[in-house]
């Protein structure tokens, strides 16, 4: 999910291997997560966890995604540096956190 | 063979004969039990065994832990498999070509008896030979890598088998085999990986395939008698592999007259004939008596066949561990240069044996070396 | 039954014979060997250690033997065996006793699954456990002795084994093994610690076995709560520093320091981050034991007022 993703704005989800997560966090801005489906503990920053949690009731388009993960975070919209969400998407992307749904123009 | 040794072999068979019976072992017993069961890898099918009948309480403590233990590493190379063959899905998203999941990953999925308490190493995937490289291209596209071999073993690999050098990820370390066909390309008995391609069944998922129950079989002898270790000899979990699909399959009508036929396309005779014999001595495999007859023309001459009775039981069952003999030491020898004869011409034998010969003189070791691991590295 | 309760010629006999029985903590060893150096150290070492009973369930079997092939006639050698398998290149006979020690250390590592075995040495102080996870050669080994020999009770040196059911830390009191220098700081620092001869040029360097005190060994049947999770580092000259540590950084250091964190799946995952709930978090920066040790007596201390 990398620069076509952001060209085509696609919808994105929660993958189903992404049930079952256990979170952890403490007194700091980062989360540590359990994935069953991997066996893998993840350690994530405050976007990385915003955008997980966002997905959590729906489905939503990348760029609306980012705004709402701006708002979560107590941010101006456009604060969050494109690059840092992009790579971040990727990433859950890789660990099959998330998946595409199909591209937001087909929701709207 | 000695009565310790003996008493040892009959422990394990009758742990997995009759599971029910093992609430009866004295702490002494077990003790010998889980030594053997560790080395045969049979720890957590017996975990299993006893956990599905609610026996697992009524066994001595320390013995349960070490069945705990086990079962715990199955677990969770269950989960690492199953997760590997998800995240190949996901790296090959648009690609139509199906993947055959091989031994341990394709009972694991398709959800087959001998997945019970079994540990899987790796995730083996048969594929038609012309997409292996596309398939390779596209798995190191997302986060695996070809794994580092000296120039020996990756020409060994590529020219002479059935495989390519295996993919490892590089985040979890898993790894992947690529096979295109069942047996190496040099070996002496035929395969067609064509026609294995062509039967194999889909999974809930239509991009992955297990063989057809004959072909699981044939494959699963295949890689019992002719993928053999020297240390390790004939693995008996393989052949308890054989065993329970077997019995699982049996249920289907004309399992049995559909695997003889194939086993004669693929010129399988010989280790079907092998395989069905030990499997129904050691684990009473109920096999039907026209079956045998069938398969009696396959069978060796008689002084071999003598000589095949003595070795592979040898080479099948655990010695005692503080009872190491000669005899099955040679057997497991005598059955791992059997194995590479049938995988290659002599010529090549002689030069691969050698080869690794002079690997291990070059002091390229296969035992850890303590002093550049620490203890939690293991 | 304890092994200091044998005849030195029944060790060896037991040796020899059908093994030497013998209790670490949770584990019940039997010890094959023979040779007569091994068995007089044994002696001496394990006097407290007890010895299981008969009915008892042995974990492991591990034997001293002579390496097969053609080594044996030209290098005094012997190969540590864990059922009739030897995992490890051969040592020279010298090394006998540390191969042995390290040998059961690697048993337990690799086999333990139903405990979460963190890579930590474990410390006592009225039912609260101190934990030290840390790299070697950061000095936990040290530490840990000069704790024990002031009023801490050991319960390991090397595994911090956590009960899955109720995330207790299981004592494991074996021999520590001391590296190098520190054999002399301990001695300077107790001379009454037991410590055993030194083993020059192993893999390790010089190593000497430091016997638990009486009391670490006879109460290895007592756990103990996680109360304080210290990560722990002596540096040449540094002056003391006992600094909390953010929680999450401490959940990341202590799941990297374990042998099986990784296996064990989502238990782990609860046991380690109940631990980091409910212990303090420091990172210890030392030069003098005595300070650090006065340092950590008053974090204990401070917890019962």
């Amino acid at each position: 999910m990398g620069d076509a993703a952001r060209e085509e704005n696609l919808c994105v989800s929660r993958a189903a291997a992404s049930s079952g997560l256990l979170w952890r966090s403490w007194e700091d801005d980062l989360y540590i997560v359990h994935q069953a489906s991997s066996a893998e503990t993840h350690v994530f920053n405050g976007p990385t966890a915003a955008i997980l949690r966002l997905l959590d009731d729906r489905p939503l388009a990348l760029d609306n995604l980012k705004t709402h993960v701006e708002e979560a975070l107590g941010a101006q919209r456009g604060d969050l540096a494109e690059a840092d969400f992009y790579f971040a998407v990727h990433r859950l992307d890789e660990l099959g956190l998330i998946e595409c749904v199909q591209a937001a123009d087909d929701v709207r | 063979m000695d009565s310790a040794t003996r008493r040892a072999q009959q422990l394990l068979l009758d742990a997995i004969n009759q599971p029910a019976d093992l609430v009866r072992l004295s702490v002494a017993d077990w003790e010998l039990l889980v030594r053997v069961g560790r080395r045969a890898r049979l720890l957590g099918r017996i975990e299993a065994d006893l956990a599905q009948r609610g026996l697992l309480h009524a066994i001595p403590t320390g013995a349960a832990q070490h069945l705990q233990a086990a079962r715990q590493v199955i677990t969770h190379r269950q989960t690492l498999i199953t997760w590997e063959v998800n995240r190949i899905l996901w790296a090959l998203a648009g690609s139509a070509t199906p993947l055959i999941l091989l031994k341990g990953s394709g009972y694991l999925l398709a959800r087959l008896p001998p997945a019970r308490g079994r540990v899987f190493a790796d995730v083996d995937l048969l594929v038609s030979e012309e997409k292996i490289g596309e398939i390779e291209e596209q798995l190191v596209g997302h986060g695996w890598f070809k794994t580092e071999m000296d120039p020996y073993d990756d020409r060994y690999y590529r020219v002479w088998m059935h495989e390519i050098p295996p993919l490892r990820h590089s985040e979890r370390g898993t790894e992947i085999d690529l096979h295109h066909r069942l047996l190496p390309r040099t070996s002496r008995l035929p395969s067609n990986p064509e026609l294995l391609l062509a039967a194999a069944q889909p999974l809930a998922d239509p991009r992955l395939r297990v063989l057809a129950p004959p072909d699981m079989v044939l494959h699963a002898l295949v890689h019992l008698f002719l993928e053999g270790d020297p240390d390790e000899g004939l693995r008996l979990r393989d052949l308890l592999d054989v065993h329970d699909l077997l019995c699982h399959f049996a249920q289907q009508t004309d399992f049995w007259a559909g695997l003889v036929a194939r086993a004669g396309a693929l010129g399988f005779r010989r280790p079907l004939f092998y395989g069905l014999r030990y499997a129904q001595r050691l684990f009473a495999t109920p096999v039907p008596t026209s079956v045998v007859q069938q398969l009696a023309p396959a069978a060796p001459p008689r002084p071999l066949l003598a000589l095949m009775d003595r070795l592979i039981p040898l080479a099948l069952l655990p010695e005692h561990p503080d009872r190491p003999r000669g005899r099955a030491t040679l057997a497991r020898w005598l059955i791992y240069i059997r194995a590479h004869w049938l995988r290659m011409p002599p010529g090549l034998l002689t030069r691969h044996l050698s080869h690794k010969a002079w690997l291990r003189l070059r002091g390229v070791r296969k035992r850890v070396d303590l002093a550049q691991l620490d203890l939690r590295q293991q | 039954m304890i092994i200091g309760d044998l005849a030195r010629q029944d060790v060896a006999q037991r040796l020899a014979g059908d093994g030497l029985g013998i209790r670490f903590g949770p584990f019940n060893i039997r010890i094959r060997s023979e040779l007569a150096s091994f068995a007089a150290l044994a002696h001496q070492l394990y006097a407290p250690y007890p010895i299981p009973g008969e009915a008892d369930f042995n974990d492991f079997h591990v034997r001293l033997a002579r390496p097969r092939g053609l080594r044996r006639w030209w290098r005094r050698q012997v190969c540590f065996a864990v059922d009739g398998q030897s995992p490890f290149a051969p040592y020279s006979v010298e090394h006998a006793f540390p191969a042995l020690e390290w040998g059961i250390n690697w048993c337990v590592a690799t086999r333990s699954h139903h405990l979460l075995m963190l890579h930590s040495a474990v410390v006592e102080r009225q039912g609260k456990a101190m934990l030290f996870p840390a790299w070697p050669g950061h000095g936990k080994s040290t530490l840990c002795t000069a704790l024990i020999h002031s009023d801490w009770r050991l319960l390991s040196d090397e595994f911090g084994l956590v009960h899955p059911t109720d995330g207790s830390v299981l004592p494991i009191p074996r021999l520590i093994p001391l590296k190098n220098e520190s054999i002399d700081v301990i001695r300077r620092f107790r001379s009454e610690a037991v410590i055993g001869p030194s083993f020059y040029g192993t893999r390790k360097g010089t190593v000497a076995h430091v016997r638990p005190p009486l009391d670490s060994i006879r109460r290895a049947d007592e756990p103990a709560r996680p109360r304080w999770l210290v990560f722990p580092r002596w540096l040449a000259g540094a002056p003391l520093s006992l600094t909390r540590m953010p929680k999450s950084q401490a959940f990341l250091m202590v799941a990297t320091n374990s042998f099986n964190y990784e296996v064990l799946d989502a238990t782990a995952f609860s046991l380690v981050a109940d631990m980091v709930d409910a212990c303090d978090c420091y990172s210890l920066c030392y030069s003098d034991l005595d300070e650090a040790i006065r340092a950590l007596g008053e974090l204990a201390d401070a917890d019962q007022a």
